[in-house]
């Protein structure tokens, strides 16, 4: 296995059955920092398992999961996110009769006004926070070009203006880690170069992102490392060129 | 002047009850309009803060021969504050905080269940705490018989009329206090989360949401203010009494009733909503003396509520399933007065 420097995200051995399926099957593997890792596999590889186990709507049977040295294997989800690892959904689950900028003003992490107390009191500063909040908001809504949507409905959107939603959601939680799901499937090509683009533009101010990706194109010419995954464990793992030519890899995609 | 002084009483007595279900109704607003939670349980929160109030504003009743006796505490122990019991004051509080405390309890195992079955659940449980244990715990809960002889805060002997309207005046402003509290509360980040959770709780867990801990508080608090009706219905009634008289299924719906046709989602809506139950009962009880009715139709008209509530519904999910008051767009809203630097 080649690593450079420490990794970010790790897991060793875990495993994960439904009913007599190991979809996921002592997996060990590990994500470097400020890279865009690639996800890769034939259908059924256990690739969304693993996604949902890092996250934590899962708990792995065996192995452990660790962040930055800490475990967080078993971590109800809203800690893992809170610990700096937030996933995005294959299919967008915007909250549909919020706003897009509530969409993203009910992500940030740890507001002081979603306790009940402090909300009835309605201190000076939980308003003064929700000021910060709808300008980080705004922010993240103008680098993905939502801004002038930010009063429609979520639900009003396209389908692919709510992958952009999805996305800048999570980025309202400031994350380490961002996982994504299929982040460009159904997407049209303008709109693939615009997420990619923004993508290539976090992993560039230090964000890790791992990403589950179908269309080869983009796996071979925009991830940096490539991890290629089959009958729940990966199979191979390096630079995208490396991973390509591995006899394994096209073993398992050709069904040999 | 003895019809208008009678009118008077008798307004005021419906509009106590139009209180007591628009609180009702602003809780399961909170729940379901906000948190979508589906509280089927709502008679067991609201009977349970009844019969808590009834047992502190009367004196203890020991079990006798043919009578179930009942807790109580000792009136002589609370002292009046400008003529008003200060038992009352105590009452009211510890049925919000029984009722809150049942909800916490009930939520503990059945929060993780979506709705539906969540629903199944609370109802439930809701039958088996006012069927099995208040209906069947004589000495504690009056059994079958319930509480009678409860005192409402002013009494003004025979002018009925003065007890009454002041009964109204309030009921009527612990609504409108609670109204605003909960509009606040709506209207705030925590409003929004609620909100959050409601849309899609795998999405909002997924961004670092408590969930759990969310809708757990949504239907504590919820509860508790069923809880406060509840006192308040118990001396409106000057009593209580467990199922099939009080608190059952039926007054469960009657909550939902007016919450779908107000607008889930909207305090406004629902308020309005809180007229409706309870004026068809008020006129379906009045109507044979009113329109002269004959035999049979004097003795059926007292169910055409039902009718009537069915006819509402059916229309209104027809046409305008948002109810009347569609719920507001744009959660979060910076209140006028904000405390602190």
């Amino acid at each position: 296995m080649t690593s450079d420097g420490i990794p970010i995200l790790s897991t060793d051995g875990i495993t994960k059955a439904f009913g007599g399926i190991r979809a996921v099957d002592r997996c060990s593997l590990a994500i470097q920092p400020g890279k865009i890792t690639g996800l890769i596999g034939p259908n059924g590889a256990g690739k969304t398992t693993l996604f949902n186990l890092i996250a934590g709507l899962y708990a792995p049977d065996e192995g452990t999961i660790t962040l930055r040295g800490e475990r967080i294997d078993g971590r109800p989800p809203f800690e893992i996110v809170q610990k700096g690892v937030v996933k995005t959904f294959q299919i967008p689950r915007e909250f549909r009769n919020l706003t897009v900028l509530e969409n993203l003003m009910v992500a940030y992490p740890g507001h002081p006004g979603e306790r009940p107390l402090s909300a009835l009191i309605g201190w000076k500063r939980v308003w003064d926070r929700e000021e910060e909040v709808r300008k980080k908001a705004l922010d993240i809504l103008s680098l993905v070009e939502l801004d002038q949507l930010s009063d429609a409905n979520a639900s009003d959107l396209s389908g692919g203006q709510k992958k952009l939603l999805e996305l800048a959601r999570s980025l309202m939680v400031d994350p380490k880690v961002i996982l994504l799901d299929e982040p460009l499937a159904g997407v049209n090509p303008t709109l693939t170069g615009k997420l990619l683009g923004i993508i290539e533009g976090l992993r560039d101010r230090k964000s890790t992102f791992f990403m589950i990706e179908h269309d080869m194109d983009v796996v071979m010419n925009r991830c940096d490392r490539v991890i290629a995954m089959h009958q729940g464990r990966p199979i191979a793992e390096g630079a995208p060129e490396e991973v390509r030519h591995n006899e394994l890899v096209m073993e398992a995609y050709l069904g040999g | 002047m003895v019809e208008a002084v009678g009118i008077v009483a008798d307004v005021a007595s419906f509009g106590a009850l139009v209180g007591i279900f628009a609180m009702l109704a602003l809780a399961l607003n909170l729940q379901w309009g906000k948190t979508g939670l589906f509280n089927a349980g709502i008679a067991a929160f609201w009977g349970l803060g009844a019969y808590t109030a009834s047992m502190v504003v009367t004196n203890p009743v020991p079990t006798a021969l043919a009578r179930p006796g009942h807790w109580g505490i000792d009136q002589a122990a609370f002292p009046a504050v400008f003529g008003v019991s200060t038992s009352f004051t105590v009452a009211i509080i510890l049925a919000a905080i029984a009722a809150g405390v049942l909800a916490f309890f009930i939520a503990i195992p059945t929060m993780r269940l979506r709705a539906d079955y969540f629903a199944i659940a609370t109802l439930g449980f809701a039958e088996i705490v006012m069927n099995v244990f208040v209906k069947n715990l004589p000495g504690i809960t009056g059994g079958v018989e319930g509480i009678g002889g409860v005192p409402q805060p002013f009494e003004f002997g025979a002018e009925g009329w003065k007890t009454n309207l002041s009964y109204f005046l309030l009921v009527a402003s612990v609504v409108v206090v609670l109204f605003f509290l909960l509009e606040r509360l709506v209207r705030s980040p925590w409003g929004r989360v609620l909100q959050a959770v409601r849309e899609d709780e795998d999405a909002a867990q997924a961004l670092g949401k408590d969930t759990f801990s969310l809708k757990l508080q949504s239907f504590v608090l919820g509860a508790g203010i069923m809880g406060l009706s509840g006192a308040f219905f118990a001396f409106w009634l000057r009593g209580v009494s467990p199922p099939p008289n009080s608190f059952t299924a039926a007054d469960t719906f009657a909550v939902w009733v007016i919450v779908i046709i107000g607008g889930s989602g909207n305090n406004r809506g629902v308020l309005a909503g809180a007229f409706v139950v309870p004026f068809l009962e008020y006129f379906s009880v009045r109507a044979k003396s009113w329109f002269d009715l004959q035999e049979p139709l004097a003795s059926q008209i007292f169910y055409f509520r039902l009718i009537a509530i069915g006819v509402v519904l059916i229309l209104l999910i027809m046409w305008r399933p948002q109810g009347i008051f569609p719920e507001p767009k744009h959660v979060a809203k910076r209140p006028r007065w904000v405390i602190g630097r």
